[in-house]
C-alpha cells in the first residue's frame, strides 16, 4: 500500500496575478480525500487549481506531505500535484503516442475501446479526449490529482465510470483529489468535503 | 581591365524606368507609386551617403572610426529585427535578444576572416572590415528575424500545449523543445535555398559587383563561396542563439510559461 499523503494550503492569494482577487484560501486534504469546489465563473476556480501545479505566481504556503512547494523542482512537483485541465491538450499524431502503456481493460472501465489507441487526435471527441486526458494524468501516479471540470462534456453514464475510477484512485493509491466542478451533484455524490469558492474566502 | 565609371546623367537614364512603372502602377489603381517613388529617392539619398562615409573611413584607417560604424550597423540591424516582430517580449527584451545573437556571431566570423582567412594589413583594414561585417549583418538580420518571430509566433499559438507538457511533468526547456527545433528549421531554409542554388538561378550580387568592376570570375567566386559560408555560419549560429534566449525569457524561475511577456505589435 503506498504511503499517505496530506496537502495544506495556507492563505493562498492571486493578488500578484489578477489585482481584484483579494481573497485568501486554505485548505486541507489527506489520502482518501475527493474535495469538491464550486462556484460562479471567473471567482478563480481555475486560477486555484493552476497555482496548486505551481503553473501561475501566487502568494501563500502550499505543502506536499510537510514539503513546501517552492523548495521542490516545479517538474517534480507537477508530476506529484498533478492538473488535468477543463481542455486538454494534444500535440502528437496518435493517441498512443501520448502514453506510455494504455491498456485494454484500463480504457475499458471508461467504456473506450483499444481502438482508439490509434485513432488521430484530431478525430477525437470532447468527451473522449477528457476521459483519456485523465487516464494520461493517472499513468504518472501522482498524489494529488486537481480536476477542472473533467466531466463536463460526458453523458451520466460516462460520467460515473470516470468517477469510478477517480475513487479507485483515491482509494486504493492513497489518492488526494481536488475536483473542480460545476455540478453540484455531482460533488454532493462523490466528495469527502464540498467548499464554496466565493470572492470572500472558501466556505 | 578599366571600370566604367557611371555618372548622375547614366543614373537618371535608368531611373526613367522607375518613375514609368510609377506612372503604370497609378493608372492600374494599384496604389503604390508614390511609395516606390520615394523608396528610390530614398536608396538614392541613403547610398550616397554611404559612399561619403566610407570614403571618409577608408581614408583615415582609424580604428575607432571603424569600431563606431560598426556598432551604428549593429544597433541599426538590432532594431531593425525588433522593429519586424509580431510580438515582443517585455521590457525590450527582443532588442536585446536580437543585438546581443546579432553582435556574438557576425563580429566573431568577421574578425576570423579577417584575421586567419583575408589577412590584410592591418587586418581591420576598412576595405574589407566594413564591407564584410555589413554584408554579414545585413544576412543575419533576416535569419534571425524570420526565427525569432516564428518562434513567437508559435509560443503565443501553442501555449496550451506547452502548459499541458507542463502539466505532465516536463521542465519548461522540454516542452518548448519542439516549438524551438521547428523555429530554428523555418528559419534556417531560405539559407540553406540561396546557398544550395547559387549559380544555378543567379549570379549572387556580391559577385555581380565584383565582376562588373573587373575582378577575374573565378577570383570573384572564391569570394562568394567565403561569403556563403561566412553567411550561413552567422545566421545559423544567432538563430540558435536568439531562439534559445527566447526559450528562457518566456518561463519564470518555477518553469512557469509567463505568456504575457509577450505582446502583441
Amino acid at each position: 500500500m503506498p504511503a499517505k499523503h496530506q496537502l495544506l494550503v495556507d492563505n493562498l492569494n492571486f493578488s500578484v496575478l489578477v489585482d481584484s482577487l483579494t481573497s485568501s484560501y486554505s485548505l486541507h486534504a489527506e489520502s482518501g480525500d475527493i474535495i469538491g469546489i464550486s462556484g460562479t465563473s471567473g471567482v478563480g476556480k481555475s486560477l486555484l487549481l493552476k497555482a496548486l501545479a505551481d503553473l501561475i505566481p501566487h502568494q501563500g504556503n502550499i505543502q506536499l506531505n510537510n514539503q513546501s512547494q517552492d523548495t521542490i523542482e516545479p517538474y517534480i512537483w507537477r508530476t506529484k500535484v498533478m492538473l488535468v485541465p477543463a481542455e486538454s491538450q494534444w500535440w502528437l499524431e496518435t493517441v498512443n503516442e501520448h502514453f506510455n502503456i494504455l491498456e485494454e481493460h484500463t480504457l475499458s472501465k471508461l467504456n473506450l475501446t483499444k481502438a482508439i489507441k490509434d485513432k488521430q487526435v484530431h478525430q477525437l471527441s470532447t468527451g473522449e479526449k477528457q476521459r483519456l486526458s485523465v487516464l494520461r494524468a493517472l499513468e504518472k501516479q501522482p498524489d494529488v490529482l486537481l480536476l477542472d471540470e473533467v466531466s463536463a462534456n460526458l453523458d451520466l453514464n460516462n460520467t460515473i465510470a470516470l468517477e469510478k475510477v477517480l475513487i479507485e484512485f483515491v482509494q486504493e493509491q492513497q489518492g488526494i483529489i481536488i475536483w473542480v466542478s460545476h455540478d453540484t451533484h455531482q460533488l454532493e455524490r462523490i466528495c469527502t468535503k464540498c467548499y464554496q469558492m466565493t470572492y470572500e474566502g472558501m466556505f | 581591365m578599366n571600370i566604367i565609371i557611371l555618372s548622375n546623367l547614366d543614373l537618371l537614364y535608368i531611373s526613367i524606368f522607375i518613375v514609368l512603372l510609377s506612372f503604370v502602377l497609378y493608372r492600374m489603381n494599384v496604389g503604390y507609386s508614390s511609395e516606390i517613388l520615394i523608396a528610390a529617392v530614398r536608396n538614392f539619398i541613403q547610398l550616397i551617403f554611404l559612399a561619403y562615409i566610407l570614403q571618409f573611413i577608408f581614408n583615415n584607417e582609424e580604428p575607432w572610426q571603424i569600431l563606431l560604424i560598426s556598432i551604428v550597423m549593429l544597433l541599426i540591424a538590432g532594431w531593425e529585427i525588433h522593429l519586424r516582430q509580431e510580438y515582443r517580449i517585455r521590457r525590450r527584451q527582443s532588442l536585446w535578444i536580437a543585438t546581443t545573437s546579432l553582435f556574438i556571431t557576425t563580429f566573431f566570423l568577421t574578425w576570423f576572416s579577417l584575421q586567419i582567412v583575408i589577412m590584410p594589413e592591418p587586418w581591420y583594414t576598412p576595405q574589407y572590415a566594413v564591407p564584410l561585417l555589413g554584408i554579414l549583418l545585413g544576412n543575419t538580420m533576416t535569419g534571425i528575424s524570420l526565427g525569432m518571430n516564428t518562434m513567437t509566433q508559435n509560443i503565443y499559438h501553442h501555449r496550451h500545449v506547452i502548459e499541458q507538457r507542463l502539466m505532465l511533468g516536463e521542465s519548461a526547456q522540454e516542452a518548448i523543445k519542439p516549438i524551438r527545433n521547428s523555429s530554428i528549421r523555418t528559419a534556417l531554409i531560405p539559407i540553406v535555398n540561396s546557398m544550395a542554388v547559387a549559380g544555378l538561378v543567379s549570379i549572387p550580387g556580391m559577385m555581380t559587383g565584383q565582376i562588373l568592376s573587373g575582378t577575374e570570375p573565378m577570383t570573384a567566386v572564391y569570394y562568394q563561396i567565403m561569403i556563403y559560408y561566412l553567411i550561413s555560419a552567422s545566421s545559423g549560429f544567432s538563430i540558435i542563439l536568439s531562439t534559445w534566449q527566447i526559450s528562457k525569457s518566456v518561463f519564470d524561475e518555477r518553469d512557469r510559461l509567463i505568456i504575457s511577456r509577450l505582446t502583441k505589435k
